[in-house]
């Protein structure tokens, strides 16, 4: 799959709903989370594990760094009220780490 | 930074490649006049995933899809759907695998029944532009002469290079440094060392270079309507010279 040119491969925004994302700072500090909404100008992730879906974090978008992946379908499906299960979420993080070989916590 | 891979890296990234060649390989097998292009997403993601191997195009970047499939004027990142391949079309299709973390990534340009000359001259020189740029490869080169190679072949041929999409280096991630251009002046950029692994995809267009994304913000066509073809291989720089890791048996 190619690349855009000087710059990242499609338009889209820094975060996305569905999006795979790790925190580099606070207590939570190399966990890996699904973002799974916006609050102002703070990102709300949660892993299904330590971080609940109905117990989401909100974190400051310069304290995660953002991955390339985004959980298909999953944004839709928020966005349009579906209800979102932890064992959900859970998957979608494992499913990353078996992407990346076991990277992240 | 330009990563360079251990042996043992390599291998796993051509056990990708080869999901990803056998994916193709089915691929080129079912396309005809009338195929959907969401069927070809379909084999290539059953293909993958029955060999212990993930997609990696699927949820990269928010891509809904295991392949890319392009069609006539899309130049790359077309979304499978609910088209008909049609008798004379040309559809291009990029696929890629992860194996234990690692990618491999490949495309061909294949045409659909009987397509016109103009069509098949055009797959011809692109994938001699992938031929060129795997020989340009070599430990103690510089990265522009892969670029340098493509561009020359296409334009001998009255083709263009498109120069908003490139090439890339790949490894644990699908896009690592550096970014390989199809164009440009031989004997620039960083040099080639053996361990570098690179993705080499000239997308080359029968008319001009001008490119732009469509409504769904993924699938870029060429800007006059003109066709364009793209093949794509994985390659590992050796001492021995390069060694393409997406090869068909």
């Amino acid at each position: 799959m190619s690349w855009k040119s000087g710059g990242k491969l499609s338009s889209m925004p820094r975060f996305r709903i569905g999006q795979i994302v790790t925190s580099r700072a606070g207590r939570d500090a190399g966990r890996t989370f699904v973002v799974v909404g916006a609050d102002g100008d703070a990102v709300v992730v949660a892993d299904g594990d330590l971080r609940k879906v109905e117990n989401a974090k909100r974190k400051n978008a310069k304290h995660l760094v953002a991955h390339d992946w985004v959980e298909p379908g999953l944004e839709s499906r928020i966005m349009s009220g579906e209800k979102v299960t932890n064992a959900e979420i859970r998957r979608v993080v494992e499913a990353w780490r078996s992407r990346t070989a076991g990277g992240g916590r | 930074m330009i990563s360079i891979k251990t042996r043992r890296e390599i291998e796993l990234m051509r056990a990708a490649g080869a999901i990803v060649a056998g994916a193709l390989a089915e691929v080129e097998r079912m396309v005809a006049p009338g195929t959907l292009t969401i069927d070809i997403d379909r084999v290539v993601e059953e293909y993958v995933t029955r060999r212990g191997a993930i997609p990696a195009f699927k949820g990269f970047r928010g891509f809904p899809a295991s392949a890319c499939v392009s069609i006539n004027e899309e130049v790359v990142h077309g979304i499978p759907g609910p088209r008909r391949l049609n008798e004379g079309d040309i559809v291009s299709v990029d696929v890629g695998a992860i194996v234990e973390g690692y990618v491999g990534d490949a495309a061909v340009t294949i045409p659909v029944g009987r397509v016109s000359a103009e069509s098949l001259r055009l797959i011809q020189v692109t994938r001699e532009c992938l031929e060129r740029a795997i020989a340009a490869c070599v430990a103690g080169g510089r990265l522009s002469d892969i670029g340098h190679a493509v561009q020359t072949h296409a334009e001998l041929n009255g083709f263009s290079v498109v120069r908003d999409y490139v090439g890339h280096g790949i490894g644990k991630s699908m896009h690592e440094d550096p970014q390989v251009p199809n164009f440009g002046p031989p004997g620039m950029g960083p040099v080639l060392r053996p361990g570098m692994t690179l993705a080499l995809e000239p997308m080359i267009n029968a008319g001009g270079s001008q490119v732009k994304v469509g409504p769904d913000r993924w699938t870029v066509v060429t800007a006059d309507g003109s066709r364009s073809a793209h093949f794509e291989h994985t390659v590992a720089l050796t001492e021995d010279g390069p060694l393409v890791l997406t090869a068909q048996e």
